[in-house]
């Protein structure tokens, strides 16, 4: 608890400068709005339904294409670890494509999609693959042939090794992964928003620019901020939860 | 009685230009009742030959034959003990030693009295429920121990089983060993260990069977005749090192 307060002092060591710097005289407001202003904004939207309903639209098109991407990357991750073949024929067109912003995906799937969910969920999902699917590899390919070895001998079938030596094996691995691709998850979604789509966080960021109201913008890049940190708690718990054989030294 | 056979068995890795020999017409048998150690330099293709035995790998030419019978799969009447063990890190003790007989298909009845006798056996009681990250490095060998027997194989096979452990305990689990191996309390017929410890070698085994490198040949066949416990310093014992040492130098050549 009292590690969680000394984490929390900066962040309003922070919110006070700001509240500072825009209240000096020479600050125009309407360029850059006290911190208790964004507040006060950011009470008002979510009092309005806006939000709320925008940050939903957001995370369901985040939350499909990071599932989607995960599963996919942990399943081709896997079967390429196991299986050097498939290795050598996935992985070249890995490394070429997973070099590519997957931001600079948005405009190709605006044309081919048009104004549909398809463009952001898309290209969640690239952003989401690529670093799963290399760790899931990676993770296969450090599992100890001895602990693989010992279970054959022991009479476990390809599947229940799969299931129950090399996918539990892989798992600290695969949450590398997860922890890098979580936070890109949502920055290119409201990229993708920004660009492709009139609605969620990233469409409201847009209408704050085009009303020239920077206190909205300013309340919706919080809220952003605050999800990130959401998710981020969300993915360590997980971690936690189905890693306790690897973390905490006592039960 | 022949528990085991191994006949002209070859082993090749490829690599880009020209295929290595690993393991070139290698015959052994080993009777019943034998504990054989198979030594030789690193690389001379002894724990590759450990798993062609296990059936893990399949060998690019020769036969293995278990009980007269040629092995073509896994073989079910083998364990194995690592040099790094191999526990599953979310198991406990029990559930690690286990295992293999949930994958038999017993009952967890059986398969709990069964491991509690092996966790009797080589002193793991008290720690039926500790994870293996909670464990020493010895005893983590003692479950890989109690994991390999209660399968009740018939040949236990041995990879460096001590190599990664300090001189004490490593010596503690070579005397445990020889006293479950002498109780007459396991269905174990025979045991084959791979080492680089010479000494170990001695210690333990009944015949020492030595391997050249590049590629591994046997080159020698020795028969220890030494009463256990045999005492490290005595002549023969010197005797017998000083042997095996100069066959495995003259190996590396």
């Amino acid at each position: 608890m009292e590690r969680k307060i000394k984490t929390l002092i900066p962040v309003f060591l922070f919110f006070a400068v700001w509240e500072t710097v825009a209240r000096l005289p020479s600050v125009p407001h309407y360029l850059f709005p006290p911190f208790s202003k964004v507040i006060i904004k950011l009470l008002e939207e979510i009092a309005k339904g806006d939000l709320v309903k925008n940050t939903f639209i957001t995370l369901y098109r985040v939350g499909i294409g990071f599932f989607a991407g995960t599963i996919t990357g942990i399943v081709l991750g896997l079967a390429s670890g196991i299986s050097e073949k498939l290795n050598e024929t996935i992985s070249p067109i890995v490394a070429l494509l997973y070099p590519i912003p997957s931001i600079g995906w948005i405009p190709v799937l605006m044309v081919w999609f048009g104004i549909s969910d398809a463009v952001p969920i898309i290209a969640i999902f690239i952003c989401s693959f690529f670093p799963i699917y290399m760790n899931a590899v990676r993770g296969v390919k450090s599992v100890d042939s001895n602990v693989i070895n010992a279970a054959r001998t022991m009479g476990a079938n390809k599947l229940t090794l799969i299931k129950n030596v090399i996918l539990p094996l892989s798992m600290p691995n695969i949450f590398t992964g997860l922890k890098i691709e979580s936070g890109m998850s949502l920055r290119t979604g409201v990229v993708a928003e920004m660009l492709a789509i009139p609605s969620g966080l990233g469409y409201m960021l847009m209408k704050g620019e085009s009303l020239i109201d920077v206190k909205l913008m300013f309340a919706v890049l919080l809220s952003i901020a605050l999800i990130s940190v959401i998710i981020d708690f969300g993915v360590k718990f997980l971690e936690k939860k189905v890693l306790i054989w690897q973390n905490s030294a006592s039960k | 009685m022949e528990l085991l056979k191994l006949k002209g068995i070859k082993q090749l890795f490829p690599l880009k230009h020209k295929d290595v020999i690993v393991l070139d017409d290698i015959n052994i048998s080993v009777e019943e009742g034998e504990f054989v150690a198979l030594v030789g330099p690193s690389g001379c293709g002894k724990s590759t030959l450990l798993r062609i035995i296990a059936g893990l790998v399949k060998p690019s030419a020769g036969e293995v034959i278990f009980k007269g019978k040629k092995i073509t799969g896994i073989n079910q009447d083998v364990s194995i003990v690592f040099q790094t063990f191999g526990l599953l890190p979310w198991l406990d003790v029990t559930e690690n030693i286990t295992l293999g007989l949930e994958a038999r298909g017993m009952s967890l009845k059986e398969r709990l009295r069964k491991a509690f006798k092996y966790i009797d056996l080589v002193g793991l009681e008290g720690f039926e429920e500790a994870y293996p990250r909670e464990l020493s490095g010895g005893m983590k060998q003692r479950v890989g121990i109690a994991r390999a027997l209660v399968m009740e194989p018939e040949l236990l096979l041995m990879d460096e089983p001590f190599s990664a452990l300090d001189a004490f305990t490593a010596q503690n689990l070579r005397e445990e060993i020889l006293r479950l191996w002498g109780s007459g309390n396991l269905s174990l017929k025979s045991i084959i260990m791979v080492t680089h410890n010479i000494e170990e070698a001695i210690y333990l085994a009944d015949r020492v069977v030595v391997l050249s490198t590049h590629p591994g040949k046997v080159i020698g066949d020795i028969r220890i005749d030494m009463k256990r416990p045999r005492d490290k310093d005595s002549v023969e014992f010197t005797k017998l090192y000083d042997k095996i040492y100069s066959m495995v130098v003259t190996a590396k050549l």
